[in-house]
């Protein structure tokens, strides 16, 4: 009896390694499997550190989208929060099991295409792509468009991008129309600017001012070569400049030029406010960090006389001024145990984002020689993607159209001040029109805008690598200065 | 090979110590090498019966053929035909062999033909959108590789089973000749259940194993003399794109070309990494056992808790807790926690070190601290370890050697470290291929940085070969699996060496144990 339930135990330990393999058979014959169901919607969306950016928007669009269209009232419709800049290689992994709808950075778009990540808007979904032909500019929709002009996403945004903030009481406006001025000024008075030097996004910029390319050419056979021009007479003249500056000003532990040592996103902030830093290059999604609640139950009991030690002063003050109390002098809550007003509604202070007194402009010139050259900048947007391996692509399209129409590109704008590409929302929205950072973005793209396309592999990182050097070592002497630049464009040639 | 009488010599009580370590550790190397020589002289001759056993098993095939009659013959197309055609008492044994030739057939037509038609090219079809915007399918290189081997697996397995089956039906011929009975379904049962009881229970886990772990490996194998992975702008890489065959490229990539002037690097570091790393621990670990161990302290337990405490954290969040606690940015307001500590609470006005290195690429100072960081997280298990042995010591031991006026250094030479080498030793060894493969220490507290540019390829000064292996496979944007199967199949080899020596130490530990 032992030893047939030993053999039946290895058959069954078997069996399963078996069926494992034999389920995923194949034929000559190819055969296309979808994923996902027609009653179900995954929706990947981005979520920043500082409260719920996209998904909360995003969310509250759910029930107005069902009364739009009734056929998918029935659709279960799930938020997951993604990051936008890894979507490309978490879809990659398993397409099928991935979202029906995404949003992710224009900076993927080409790669995504070759992975056939992205459905086109032909046929049936036709209607959408004329659609976002009439609501966005043609730079924007040209910019979705593959090279068989069909629209590839619903484009959402036109954020991507950076620029100056600076804090006005330390700098005069016609400080930050030159870095040099800026940097003498910072070290004088022993303070900071600080400058992603180590990373690949922002450290091109000086190239991409002085009007050096950086890109894949595309033959008439689709094949791709990367070219650059950083390693000619202009380019390395802006590296030799480079040199001087990041010598003089980013080398040692009193350097006034510096990067962040973890995440831009706070430090950039949180320097402004300490006062130690001056001047930040970083994008429009700092300037607000989102708001908090007070939630006032079990073991968090908020003292109504005693600033308790883990609210700031400002957010005591809040507290202090707004919260309502009840008959026995404690804080009153409503039922998901926050604090309110007496109105009834939450007590809500904001998270730190820029403080007051830094303001957004375009970015500085650098002198090169004699010439004053721009510094330049990546920009795109944010897209929304409709995934060609799940089954529910109608419903997909749909919503992602409804996500990036007028409407949902003002709901995002308010959530997190990413700017629209919607003409008529540029247009007549009078907060958009006076919102700063933005008109500080597009005053940067049109002064020294370099349209981010899918980039080298090794690019990213070499170029951080290069900034880096240039920082820890002498590049002032040519010869080291000629291997770093040369190590920078092999890997950049690599493609 | 190793023969005691000869280094009788060196053994005697009165050679200085350092002498006699000298000589054992080149023993010892020699014994590995001489095993590791008698291992490959032996390789042709292996290669020699192999092919010798091939070559009897179809002498056999053909020598049963002229001397079967019909029905045997008929067994070489049809399993089984030379059982169930003569009895019914053998209907069990030979529709068994017929259902093996019959599953084998179903198989090939279904599955194992045509993904190994394709095996040659890793199909043809390639996937694509048409005009009303549906996604055509195409074929799937990685799928076509892994039921190719495991095809190709299927047919070494028939062969042998067509061969078993030419004997079993030759067998049966001659029973029914000689005019012995034929043993009936009941019999056959429990024979199977009996005398063939390993058989029975062993071939179907056999069969796991080559599935889950022989197939993989071979798929592995053979992913490294393909393109599977991003080059030339494109993703070969299912579902979008196809790979191939592209022979010896990407081994001449990683060693010759691109990447020929950096791993090499890479492997230095590992390999000096390894052995500080090792070496830190164990020694660290066992003064500190001793340090406690000690008569005069007080509280025992309560210290080797503290240090325990350090193993109950999961790894990661150790280290990661680390890399933060030692952060650091030239703004005072933004600096690490260690660096603020050292200023607020010690008054250093200046101290502000990036202690990583990472930000100021300071090769050196990330190399050190990624060494002290993994002292101070694996010293404790040694710590542990070691304390049971020193426990077990004999106290006589140390009191006879007091009498002969032996100090303390000379008791931890020849009494303490002895016994402590004689239990940790072979553990010593697997901890070395341990930390070439230490994947955590690297990844969290340094991420592999500082990272250069070193002829046109990015690599970090703390990378070992298993964490360029993740940064050039995993979460990237452009993956290159196929340089990844390559570095993989290396850093395999470098660790088997080792593995090696461990296999040989067991052997050298008995011969320890002579002289001692």
């Amino acid at each position: 009896m032992k030893k047939i339930l030993a053999t039946l135990l290895a058959s069954a330990m078997t069996l399963t390694a078996f069926g494992g393999l034999v389920a995923c058979g194949g034929s000559t014959e190819p055969t296309q499997k979808l994923g996902g169901s027609m009653d179900e919607l995954i929706v990947w969306a981005p979520e920043s550190s500082h409260g719920s950016e996209g998904v909360d928007g995003y969310k509250s669009m759910i029930a107005g989208f069902k009364e739009q269209y009734p056929q998918y009232k029935d659709v279960k419709i799930t938020f997951q929060a993604q990051p936008e800049g890894e979507v490309e290689t978490k879809l990659a992994t398993d397409p099928a099991a991935g979202a029906d709808v995404f949003f992710f950075e224009n900076g993927q778009t080409n790669n995504m295409l070759g992975k056939n990540l992205l459905q086109p808007l032909v046929g049936d979904l036709s209607k959408y792509a004329d659609a976002i032909k009439a609501r966005d500019g043609e730079a924007t929709w040209k910019g979705v468009t593959n090279s068989n002009g069909q629209v590839m996403a619903f484009p959402a945004t036109n954020d991507n991008g950076w620029f100056l903030w600076y804090n006005k009481d330390f700098f005069t406006t016609d400080d930050v129309k030159s870095l040099d001025t800026m940097l003498a000024k910072a070290k004088t008075d022993g303070k900071k600017i600080m400058f992603n030097y180590g990373d690949g996004w922002y450290m091109p910029s000086f190239w991409q001012g002085a009007g050096n390319i950086m890109d894949f050419e595309v033959a008439a056979n689709g094949s791709k070569t990367y070219v650059t021009d950083i390693d000619n007479a202009k380019g390395k003249e802006v590296a030799k400049t480079l040199a001087t500056m990041f010598k003089t000003y980013a080398s040692g532990s009193d350097a006034t030029l510096i990067k962040p040592s973890s995440d831009m996103n706070s430090e950039i902030p949180n320097g402004m406010r300490a006062g130690s830093v001056v001047a930040g290059f970083i994008g429009t999604w700092v300037q607000n960090g989102g708001e908090r609640s007070f939630y006032n139950n079990g073991d968090t009991k908020i003292p109504t006389d005693v600033k308790p030690d883990w609210l700031s002063d400002g957010e005591w003050a809040i507290l202090t001024e707004k919260g309502a109390k009840d008959e026995d002098g404690q804080w009153k809550v409503n039922k998901n145990g926050n604090i309110v007003d007496e109105e009834g509604n939450e007590v809500k202070a904001p998270i730190a984002g820029m403080p007051e007194f830094a303001v957004p402009t375009a970015c500085p010139t650098f002198k090169v020689g004699e010439n004053d050259v721009q510094m330049g900048t990546f920009y795109g947007g944010k897209y929304c993607g409709v995934n060609p391996r799940r089954v529910n692509k109608a419903c997909a399209a749909a919503f992602a159209d409804w996500m990036t129409n007028e409407n949902g590109q003002l709901v995002r704008y308010t959530k997190t001040k990413a700017g629209p590409t919607n003409k008529n929302l540029l247009e007549t929205n009078a907060t958009i029109k006076n919102d700063k950072a933005l008109s500080a973005l597009s005053q940067q793209i049109s002064l020294g805008g370099y349209s981010q396309q899918s980039q080298a592999s090794k690019f990213w990182d070499s170029m951080a690598a290069f900034g880096n050097a240039l920082a820890t070592k002498d590049c002032t002497v040519e010869a080291t200065l000629n291997t770093e630049l040369d190590n920078l464009c092999r890997a950049m040639r690599l493609g | 090979m190793y023969n005691s009488n000869n280094n009788q010599s060196w053994k005697e009580y009165n050679r200085p110590w350092y002498q006699k370590l000298g000589l054992a550790i080149w023993t010892y190397i020699r014994n590995v090498g001489l095993m590791i020589w008698s291992v490959i002289k032996s390789i042709p001759f292996k290669l020699r019966d192999f092919v010798f056993a091939i070559g009897r098993c179809f002498q056999g095939l053909w020598y049963r053929f002229q001397k079967g009659d019909w029905r045997t013959r008929m067994s070489y197309l049809i399993f089984g035909f030379g059982c169930f055609s003569r009895s019914p008492k053998q209907f069990l044994k030979g529709f068994a062999w017929l259902a093996v030739e019959a599953l084998f057939v179903v198989y090939m037509v279904f599955l194992g033909g045509p993904n190994l038609a394709m095996f040659g090219t890793l199909g043809t079809i390639e996937e694509g959108f048409d005009e009303m915007g549906n996604l055509s399918a195409g074929h799937n290189s990685l799928k076509i590789l892994i039921f190719g081997v495991a095809t190709l697996m299927l047919l070494v397995f028939f062969v042998y089973m067509y061969v078993k089956n030419t004997k079993v039906a030759y067998e049966t011929q001659k029973r029914v000749e000689a005019g012995k009975p034929l043993s009936n379904a009941r019999q056959q049962i429990n024979y199977a259940l009996n005398d063939g009881f390993h058989v029975t229970v062993l071939t179907l886990p056999i069969i796991g194993i080559l599935l889950i772990t022989v197939l993989p490996l071979l798929c592995n194998i053979l992913i490294a003399f393909t393109n599977y992975g991003y080059s030339d702008g494109v993703f070969h890489s299912p579902p979008a794109h196809l790979f191939t065959w592209k022979g010896f490229s990407a081994f001449s990539f990683v060693f010759a070309q691109s990447y020929g002037s950096i791993i090499w690097r890479v492997l230095a570091w590992t390999l000096i990494w390894a052995v500080f790393a090792t070496f830190t621990n164990f020694f660290f670990g066992m003064f500190l056992a001793m340090m406690i161990n000690k008569k005069s302290i007080k509280l025992k337990p309560l210290w080797r808790i503290c240090f325990i405490l350090v193993i109950a954290v999961p790894d990661f969040v150790t280290l990661l807790m680390m890399s933060r606690f030692f952060g650091y940015s030239p703004d005072v307001n933004l600096t690490g926690p260690f660096n603020l500590i050292l200023q607020q609470w010690f008054g250093i006005k200046g101290a502000n070190v990036d202690w990583f290195g990472t930000y100021t690429m300071n090769d050196t100072a990330a190399r050190v601290m990624v060494i002290v960081v993994n002292l101070w997280r694996g010293m404790p298990f040694t710590m542990l370890a070691t304390s049971g042995i020193l426990m077990n010591i004999p106290e006589e031991l140390y009191e006879s050697s007091r009498i002969d006026g032996a100090g303390p250094i000379r008791r931890f030479i020849s009494i303490t470290f002895p016994y402590i080498m004689f239990v940790m030793g072979p553990q010593l060894i697997t901890t070395f291929t341990g930390n070439i493969n230490n994947f955590n220490v690297i990844f969290f507290l340094t991420g592999g940085g500082p990272d250069r540019n070193i002829d046109g390829q990015i690599i970090g000064a703390t990378d070992l070969l298993v964490t360029w292996l993740y940064s050039m496979t995993i979460e990237k944007q452009f993956p290159e699996y196929n340089y990844g199967a390559v570095i993989g199949l290396f850093t395999f080899l470098v660790s088997s060496f080792f593995a090696l020596i461990v296999f040989n130490s067991s052997k050298s530990i008995k011969q320890e144990d002579t002289f001692q």
